[in-house]
């Protein structure tokens, strides 16, 4: 490793110079960090000082710059209302007009803009209309800035005199809001003041006061400036919190510590990829496995310890209010960690599960040792214990996933509703995917101990019993265990898929490819859903447990907590003090108790209770509640002589259920009044509140009834039917007998039941009790789901599924593609894809015209129902209206208890003045505006149309009201109103129904286009597929292939065609091959006739010499024949070597076709020429080079290249082994002879040769050899240099079929 | 004749095995998803609350707080927790989820100090309530506290606690 480590930074300079880098920097902020600290110790305070200086700066500067925009844009507005109003008799004949030149001119900005005439007339306006005080200053000069406060918004404010002479009584008025302050905050309205604004924006307290007497502030902790408007006149003070230098150092000290991490981190990355290729150059697949997983947890390990990314980033992804659980030492502590730690267990596995089967495909078990096929058994043995383990692990997990997430899985119809959602979906199918791989590494090993001892036995055989023991262990595990963390039934159907799985995967000739991926994907997206429909009901039921509890559980304490909390705390409040204090001028005490209920335990609690203000002499103030209509107490039993402390109190007579508390609001010693509070304490919990939430400070208030919004409750008091909240449901029912006749022997009992309300099921959960010694029942039902739900949500979830899944991929194809990958699209998949895209893109457009059309018919419904609505009032109106009606208190209050009757909202304008609400409290406050909308008035005053409507807003939350023009008794025309805001959770409701059920069925077609889709497809292009195949074999030399087809059309006739194309080129080879033959056979002949006269003719010589000399019996007869029979030999010996190289060449031995280790194959030959002292070998093995051949012949090929090196005086020989992505090359390098470069291109044709003896035949058989192998070989040669030979080899020939030379 | 009847029989079985294995697992009951009527007798409520003294719990409870280490009290953590927090956090969360929601508000308002003003605790649901003084970014702020208790099988269990 250190070797590696030490040549990898020699080789890549990048990566050195970013460990370089890393490595300086980290050195450099240890070292920069604690001088930067120490320099801001010693000049804390200037530094602070001009912080604070240049905040006041930006803000101030912020605030000129907003100003000088209104006013530019109030500028231009009004001088197109100047062009406009050249003629002021026409004014209303031009009012349309006038709105849309303050329409145009509010959208530069988000301003509001209002025209008047005098102070009192108001031409047009954008938005809604309200009525302010103009300021003094305003009287003395044609313009003025100002702010403008009211209760709930403060606005820099321009107003502007037309400069027109004949139009000096027009001004324009401009508004730039600059703080929208409900006091709410909830997952409606999430508005933040401008505190909070600057004091997150500078890190700091900011505060601005715009009231005429605000001052510098004494306290030296704060920097107070003064703002002015643009134009130097006082606009309020800006209070700046010098910031804490505990709290500076502390985030200067984490912000080098995270750079520190982060340096760090990137330092163990690059070391980690560096050892990467180290990595695939591990031969053994254990320790490849092995290592992998360490280096894997180390990762993670680290990640976690430095507590990336969640330290640094700050995100919903790592809150866990969405997830968290304490399993792994806080590794899954929030969906963020989740996903890092579910990823690494899905590497692992994933590598894990790959690595098995590369080295199953390339493992030969034929030959296996009783010892491997014990150590087998054994690993199979476990791995059938570890099984229902594993499952349990994945059940736990699941159950995780439900139980400690406050995500409803299944309750928003929305598909993805937010990205903390996504994420659980995406780390529960994660967790899926690793289970699968899991099994599958499991059946695997099984299963090949079962074969390695049955290796004759059908595989699907082996395959079924495999699946049928994992099954079995499964099973007995859930009867053993009690946690029951997964049912029979998903054990059935998961060992059922993966052993199906595994027979796929047996049948697949490559150790991976998208098939196997997509099938994966697919079982693990079905094992999700089943297991998040398990647990949810699992939930559910637990849920009705809590609710259970939660509403009978004894509020006494909790209320008299919140009381006394509540009251302490008023008692000094210094805003409440300030306020009861003034005497110069009346603050709105209802505004006041409005804002110190919202921030009160009483607002966060969700307690049905309202605040009074009441002043020393016992007279009220001013009052804000929700959720009780007596708020009269005080007003009429209160005696201020009996309090001088925190009192409560009740008055059951008169207010039953209802609990008083008050106290003294005192300042140095003082009374200046006293803050009370009335709260309900019937138990009345199931009803739901007057107040929708919009009106809740809180984000999700503790209401018990919103952990099951649906459910139905039924309380009963012994036998008798007390309360009952649901809808659809008997309002008369009676308890089940077997409940009745329970006696409550014991403190409580829990029973579970199902029964049946009308055509709905549900799953009832009774709760025994005892309350204040009588006997109670709680009954909360919860509707089971329909098999429509069931199929909308599958499909929901496989849609998410397909959505992380396509994403994946794509992410993987694009980085295949960047490496050079070439991917084999085939027919099939192109046409399907284009299936796809023909039917997707009509089908998409289609549903969203569909929604958008049930959308547009269900807000006419709407409209529809709030005109009946509004009928409905006018009708009531006309009947019981009076002269009087609207403008006596007992005409509001026959109004009040109409509205009452009638269970409608509504209020009643004269002209466009708002003279009578519904909601007095919160027109009072300001929180509704009472002026009309300019689109409102513009439909029905300026364009005469009876009905209008208009969506208005608080904060972010949208509602509808519609308007109506009614002509009363006496003539009175009045305008009526009615607003949606009341039913608007039913209408969200309902609107998200509609996207389910669009969503549901255009899923549900797109599915059904896939299904059909497939089939039709596959009988489209099985005649392609089949060519293809076909064609394939053909070239591999198959030519009995004959394709069988019932088509018609051109594809039949490409098939005929085909077949006939097939038969002549297999005749026509055949007769090639014989005149070949013939040819070859014929040369041959002549070449062997040849060689076979050259040694006949000097051994016919030599022997009519030996007859002469022995007829002529000379002398010389004995020496001569010695000679004579050297040469015979000689002779016979090179016939002999003739018909040995002929036979040798004519023959084809039968070839034995395997895999083939070349690098064994060239250690073998080189280990042949060990013993030639004169030679020199170089050859390093280092990868293994795979080939399908016959290994004898492999061998003869090199052992004929080194002897040929050998005969041309070579004495070092070096043969180099490597590869690409399709071919293993062989090159064998000699210092030889060499070739003569005229010789080159003849090398290869039988018979040539630059050697004195042989035939000449060697290098053209092994190009035949090498041909046949699909192979290819060349050769480059220097003459008294050397030669080099380049074998290619194609890799991984799957199946060479038999040639038969003929 | 009876001996090769019953032959005939186990061969058929044992060439038919693998399909009968097929139906009887295919057979088998589904249990996941019934409905069951179940009774839990309980004991007498009153005595177990003398049993088990609610002051202990609270006195760990306290002393987590202070030290914000929830770990110390994270095991008395109910199924389900109602938390409401004065950074926004409110709802009822699993036991799991309401020791890493609470520990991150303690890192976040280190406590100073916190001192209980009200207790009850010979009730069915014990409370009690106090004043959390925390150090926030550098601000020293307080927050009123409170945290109630259910007895279940015979085991003190935190419902609910709230920092506003």
């Amino acid at each position: 490793m250190k070797h590696s480590f030490l040549r990898f930074f020699s080789k890549d300079k990048s990566y050195s110079i970013i460990i370089l880098s890393s490595f300086v920097l980290l050195f450099l902020t240890a070292v920069i960090s604690p001088r930067v600290i120490l320099y801001y110790e010693k000049n804390w305070i200037e530094y602070s000082d001009s912080k604070v200086i240049s905040i006041a700066d930006e803000i101030t500067n912020e605030f000129t710059q907003r100003e000088l925009k209104l006013i530019s844009s109030t500028n231009s507005a009004a001088e197109e209302v100047s062009q406009i109003l050249s003629d002021s008799s026409r004014v209303d004949e031009l009012r349309e007009e006038l709105f849309n030149i303050l329409k145009q001119a509010s959208l530069k900005g988000d301003y509001t803009f209002q025209l008047y005439k005098n102070e009192l007339e108001p031409i047009a306006w954008t938005n809604q209309y309200f009525e302010f005080q103009l300021p003094a200053a305003f009287f003395e000069s044609d313009s003025v800035v100002f702010i403008y406060k009211e209760n709930f918004k403060t606005s820099i404010s321009y107003i502007r005199r037309i400069s027109d002479r004949n139009l000096s009584k027009y001004f324009v008025a401009g508004f730039d809001d600059i703080e929208m302050n409900y006091g709410l905050r909830n997952e409606f309205i999430s508005t933040e003041t401008l505190e909070e604004e600057l004091t997150a924006k500078y890190k700091t307290r900011v505060r601005t006061d715009f009231s005429d007497d605000a001052s510098e502030s004494l306290d030296g902790r704060i920097f107070s400036k003064r703002l002015t408007h643009f134009n130097g006149d006082y606009a309020g003070y800006l209070y700046i919190n010098r910031p804490s230098q505990l709290a500076f150092l502390s985030e200067l000290k984490e912000v080098f510590s995270k750079i520190q991490q982060l340096l760090f981190l990137v330092l163990l990355g690059v070391i980690f990829y560096s050892f990467i290729k180290d990595f695939t150059h591990i031969k053994s697949k254990l320790v490849q496995s092995a290592i992998a997983t360490i280096f894997i947890w180390l990762i993670r390990v680290v990640i976690f310890y430095f507590q990336f990314p969640s330290e640094f980033v700050e995100s919903d992804l790592f809150n866990p209010i969405y997830f968290a659980s304490r399993f792994g030492f806080g590794m899954v502590k929030s969906p963020g960690e989740l996903f890092l730690t579910a990823s690494a267990i899905l590497i692992n596995v994933s590598f894990l599960f790959l690595l098995l089967r590369r080295w199953m495909i390339e493992t030969n078990f034929a030959k296996t040792s009783s010892l491997i096929r014990i150590l087998f058994t054994i690993l199979a043995l476990m791995c059938i214990v570890l099984f229902p383990f594993l499952l349990r692990g994945y059940g736990a997990s699941s159950r995780s996933f439900v139980f400690d997430s406050s995500l409803k899985y299944f309750e928003s119809a929305s598909i993805l509703p937010n990205v903390p959602f996504f994420l659980m979906h995406i780390n529960v199918f994660i967790a899926s995917i690793s289970i699968v791989f899991a099994s599958l590494i499991i059946l695997l090993l099984v299963l090949k101990a079962f074969e390695l001892w049955m290796p004759r036995s059908n595989q699907s055989r082996l395959i079924f019993f495999t699946a049928l023991l994992l099954f079995f262990s499964g099973l007995i595990f859930i009867f053993i265990d009690t946690s029951d963390q997964y049912s029979i039934l998903y054990l059935i159907l998961f060992v059922l898929a993966i052993g199906l799985f595994i027979k796929f995967l047996s049948d697949l000739p490559v150790f991976i490819n998208f098939s196997l991926v997509i099938a994966v994907l697919v079982i693990s997206s079905l094992s999700t859903v089943f297991m998040l429909f398990e647990k949810n009901e699992l939930q559910e039921k637990e849920l009705q447990r809590t609710m259970t509890f939660e509403l009978t559980k004894p509020q006494d304490q909790l209320l008299n907590f919140v009381l006394n909390e509540t009251l302490t705390n008023l008692s000094n409040n210094p805003d409440l003090v300030y306020a009861l204090r003034q005497k110069s001028t009346t603050p709105n005490f209802d505004l006041v108790s409005y804002k110190l209920w919202i921030n009160s335990l009483l607002s966060s609690e969700g307690i049905n209770s309202v605040l009074t203000l009441i002043n020393p002499y016992g007279r009220v103030l001013g009052n804000f509640g929700v959720g009780l209509n007596e708020t009269d107490y005080f007003q009429r039993y209160f005696d201020p002589r009996l309090i001088s402390q925190l009192t409560i109190f009740v008055n059951r007579n008169q207010y039953p259920g209802k609990i008083f508390g008050v106290i003294p609001v005192r300042d140095e010693n003082k009374t200046f009044g006293f803050a009370a509070i009335t709260l309900d304490i019937s138990a009345n919990k199931y009803d739901n509140q007057t107040t929708p939430k919009i009106f809740k400070s809180v984000q999700s208030e503790r209401d018990p009834l919103q952990l099951l919004p649906e459910a139905v409750i039924y309380s009963f008091a012994k036998t008798e039917l007390m309360r009952l909240k649901g809808e659809d449901v008997p309002e008369k029912r009676q308890l089940p007998e077997e409940i009745a006749n329970l006696s409550l022997q014991n403190s409580y009992q829990e029973i579970w039941k199902s029964e049946k309300f009308g055509n709905k099921n549900y799953s009832t959960f009774y709760f025994l009790y005892e309350q204040n010694g009588l006997p109670k029942i709680l009954a909360i039902s919860s509707e089971k789901k329909s098999f429509s739900w069931y199929i909308y949500n599958f499909f929901r979830l496989i849609f998410i599924h397909f959505l992380i899944s396509i994403t994946v991929l794509a992410i993987i194809s694009c980085f295949l593609i960047i490496k050079g990958y070439k991917f084999k699209i085939r027919f099939k998949t192109k046409l399907f894809a284009g299936l796809l895209l023909v039917t997707i893109i009509p089908l998409f457009i289609l549903a969203y015209y569909n929604r958008e059309n049930a959308l547009e018919n269900w807000n006419q419904s709407i409209r529809n129902e709030l005109r009946k609505d509004l009928d409905v009032i006018e009708v009531y109106l006309r009947e019981n209206s009076k002269d009087t009606f609207l403008s006596s208190q007992a005409g509001y209050e026959t109004l009040n208890k109409s509205a009452q009757k009638l269970q409608l909202d509504f209020n009643i304008y004269i002209n466009d003045k708002l003279q009578f609400t519904t909601q007095k409290k919160l027109y009072d406050l300001n929180f509704f505006q009472s002026g009309l909308d300019a689109s409102v008035y513009d439909d029905l005053f300026l364009n005469d149309k009876l009905y209008s409507y208009n969506f208005e807003n608080i904060g972010n939350y949208k509602y509808l009201v519609g308007y109506k023009k009614v002509s009363l008794n006496e003539g009175r025309n009045v305008l009526i109103s009615s607003p949606t805001i009341y039913k608007q959770e039913k209408i969200q409701k309902e609107i998200a129904q509609i996207d389910a059920f669009i969503f549901g069925t255009y899923s549900f077609t797109l599915i059904l286009i896939f299904i059909f889709g497939s089939f039709i497809l596959e009988r489209i292009s099985k005649p392609i597929t089949d060519l293809t195949e076909a064609t394939k074999k053909v070239s591999q030399g198959d030519l009995k292939i004959q394709l069988n087809t019932n088509e018609t059309g051109e594809v039949g006739d490409l098939i005929d065609a085909f077949n006939k194309m097939i038969s002549d080129l297999e005749e026509s080879q055949k007769n090639l091959a014989q005149a070949e033959r013939e040819y070859a056979w014929k040369e041959m002949a002549k070449q062997v006739a040849h060689e076979i006269k050259n040694p006949l003719t000097p051994m016919k010589l030599s022997l009519q010499h030996l007859q002469v000399l022995y007829k002529e019996n000379k002398k010389e007869f004995a020496k001569i024949f010695g000679k004579v029979s050297a040469t015979l030999v000689e002779q016979i010996e090179a016939l002999n070597q003739i018909t040995n190289e002929f036979s040798h060449f004519a023959r084809m031995p039968k070839r034995n076709i395997q895999r083939c280790d070349l690098v064994q194959i060239i250690q073998e030959a080189v280990s042949l020429f060990a013993s030639h002292m004169q030679i020199k070998f170089n050859f390093v093995s280092g990868e293994k080079y795979f080939v399908s051949g016959d290994k004898e012949e492999l061998k003869r090929i090199l052992i004929n290249l080194f002897k040929n090196s050998i005969q041309a005086d070579a004495t070092e020989i070096s043969v180099d082994l490597f590869s690409d992505a399709k071919f293993n090359f062989i090159n064998v390098l000699d210092n030889g002879a060499g070739i003569p470069k005229e010789s080159l291109d003849k090398l290869f044709e039988p018979n040539f040769s630059t050697k004195s003896e042989g035939m000449g035949l060697g290098l053209s058989i092994i190009k035949k050899i090498i041909t046949e192998m699909d192979g290819a070989i060349e050769v480059e040669s220097e003459e008294e240099k050397y030669t080099l030979i380049k074998i290619s080899l194609p890799k991984d020939i799957s199946t060479l079929e038999e040639k038969n030379l003929k | 004749m009876m001996i090769s009847q019953i032959k005939k029989i186990f061969n058929f079985v044992n060439r038919r095995f693998d399909i009968l294995i097929c139906l009887v697992f295919l057979c088998l009951p589904n249990f996941s998803l019934a409905q069951n009527l179940r009774e839990i007798p309980k004991s007498k409520l009153h005595d177990r609350i003398i049993q088990t003294p609610a002051a202990p719990v609270f006195e760990k409870i306290i002393e987590g707080i202070e030290t914000a280490n929830v770990s110390a009290f994270a095991h008395y953590f109910g199924k389900q927790v109602y938390i409401s927090l004065n950074s926004g956090e409110r709802g009822y969360y699993s036991s799991n989820q309401a020791y890493y929601v609470l520990q991150n508000y303690l890192n976040i308002y280190k406590p100073v100090n916190f001192k209980i003003s009200t207790r009850l605790l010979n009730s069915t649901t014990p409370y009690c309530a106090g004043r959390l003084v925390y150090n926030f970014k550098g601000v020293r702020e307080t927050a009123q506290v409170y945290i109630s208790l259910t007895l279940t099988e015979n085991n003190w269990e935190i419902t609910q606690i709230t920092f506003n």
